[in-house]
């Protein structure tokens, strides 16, 4: 791993909740609710519908958390994926109520910030790939890229909040996604092919 | 490259595949995605989620985390409870039995359909001397279906109810018309979260083209005009007459049931029901 010394490995809690181990579940949400709930405010300034989806997102997890397979990726990152697909199943459903409107009626187009990616706290093995990845891409691939994975933004909605040609932007998501997986894959991760539920 | 794309049609799966782990495909563009993908070797629907999660954990650890509330917090670890505490597929149930509980997902809280307060009322309203144990006669043939299991799970549901003095139990009415025939009930308790139904004259289903679905209305989340039905899961009916029941257990608290609605849905089962094939329905009795 060459992320240095900011990742950290943490022992993973999801077998211990699917053991049945006391205490196992409240320190799984100490460890995690920030994190899905971060992912899930981004995503939708709606609080309702956040609380919604993770509630979901949460039953996914007791449902499906012994077959975490640590070999093959960190918890975080299983967490982080299922996360997402069912923000992104939210946000789809969102948008077939909102025909017509722009998909993030309710919170507008989100703050853009440039990424500090010398000031981070510990993290997973993989987003700290993510985050070197990230690091060597020009500001407007950085901010392609966390419109669209961080706050959930389509492509078109990007173009125009940046000012960036369409096509560019789909450039800029298309390449950046694969540098990064592509880096995970030096690595040994596995996450792609992981059994997060589907 | 082995895949049958030219540059071109490479590019455009790329970022259909892009656009899919950032936030979503619209129908259109799955089956445009789908289509380009059964030309391709190398390439699989899904193959970013696993860098896109990544990359989403390390924005996230760049902002500083909005502490879940504590009250989502407590209902995230009931729910894991009532998950950890289901029992597993129980062997005693065949393939025949209307037991293929297979939970999707509650119902995001807008776009709740007015049907169910508007069947809910109707009900209320037009329904009298409606008893709560209007169906205590058994038919005259029941559990004709899988006579040692279904004999089990009768036994099962009767020594629930011996068991459970504050279940509720209320009965079944038509919701659409063509299920006027119908009879059951719903018995449930809130404590264990776990219920049974019973139905006669519920037409049997073909899983593949349309299953039954199960909606409870929760008061303790807000009226029915404002929170969708907890989804309660799927279950189906076979081509045998007589009587079915349906174990179920609620995938999240109910902390005050109103009714519980049966709607018949695809066969994966919805998230919000168009309510275009109501089947049976059944509301809390008005005091």
């Amino acid at each position: 791993m060459s992320s240095g010394s900011d990742t950290t490995r943490l022992e993973p809690i999801l077998p211990l909740v699917a053991a049945g181990q006391e205490g196992a579940i409240e320190a799984f949400m100490d460890r995690y609710s920030g994190l899905v709930w971060t992912l899930a405010r981004r995503m939708f300034s709606d609080r309702h519908i956040a609380e919604d989806a993770v509630q979901d997102i949460f039953v996914d997890i007791w449902r499906h958390a012994a077959r975490f397979d640590a070999s093959m990726g960190s918890e975080a990152t299983f967490v982080a994926t299922i996360t997402r697909r069912r923000l992104i199943d939210q946000l789809r459903k969102k948008k077939r109520q909102l025909t017509g409107t722009p998909i993030d009626e309710s919170g507008g187009v989100v703050a853009v910030e440039r990424t500090d990616v010398a000031r981070a706290p510990s993290i997973s093995e993989e987003a700290a790939v993510a985050r070197r990845v990230l690091s060597e891409l020009s500001e407007d691939q950085q901010r392609v890229l966390q419109l669209s994975i961080f706050h959930g933004q389509s492509h078109e909605r990007i173009a125009e909040a940046t000012g960036l040609p369409l096509g560019t932007v789909k450039t800029h998501a298309r390449r950046g996604l694969i540098r990064i997986r592509e880096e995970l894959a030096k690595t040994g991760n596995r996450q792609d092919l992981t059994g997060v539920p589907s | 490259m082995s895949d049958q794309h030219t540059p071109n049609t490479m590019d455009r799966m790329l970022d259909l595949l892009a656009d899919e782990a950032g936030c979503g495909l619209s129908d259109q563009q799955h089956a445009e995605l789908d289509a380009l993908l059964r030309e391709s070797l190398e390439h699989s629907s899904g193959e970013f989620e696993g860098a896109a999660a990544a990359l989403a954990e390390a924005f996230a650890a760049e902002t500083e985390f909005e502490p879940m509330p504590s009250q989502l917090r407590e209902r995230c670890i009931g729910s894991a409870r009532a998950v950890m505490s289901e029992a597993p597929v129980e062997p005693k149930v065949t393939s025949t039995q209307p037991l293929r509980f297979s939970p999707v997902r509650e119902a995001p809280r807008s776009g709740f359909p007015l049907g169910w307060l508007a069947a809910a009322a109707c009900l209320v309203l037009a329904v009298f001397g409606w008893l709560p144990k209007q169906s205590a006669v058994v038919p005259a043939n029941p559990w004709i279906n899988t006579a040692g299991n279904a004999l089990t799970i009768r036994q099962e549901r009767e020594a629930f109810i011996n068991a459970h003095a504050d279940a509720v139990m209320w009965d079944f009415s038509k919701w659409g018309d063509e299920y006027a025939g119908v009879t059951g009930d719903v018995v449930w308790d809130p404590s264990t979260n776990v219920g049974y139904m019973r139905f006669s004259g519920l037409p049997a289903n073909d899983p593949n083209r349309e299953r039954y679905q199960l909606w409870i209305v929760d008061s303790a989340r807000g009226t029915p005009l404002e929170v969708p039905p907890i989804d309660g899961g799927l279950f189906d009916i076979g081509s045998d007459t007589g009587e079915w029941v349906v174990r179920f257990r609620a995938r999240l608290p109910v902390e005050d049931v109103f009714g519980f609605g049966i709607t018949v849905e695809d066969p994966e089962g919805v998230v919000i029901s168009s309510q275009e094939k109501k089947a049976v329905i059944a509301v809390k009795p008005q005091a």
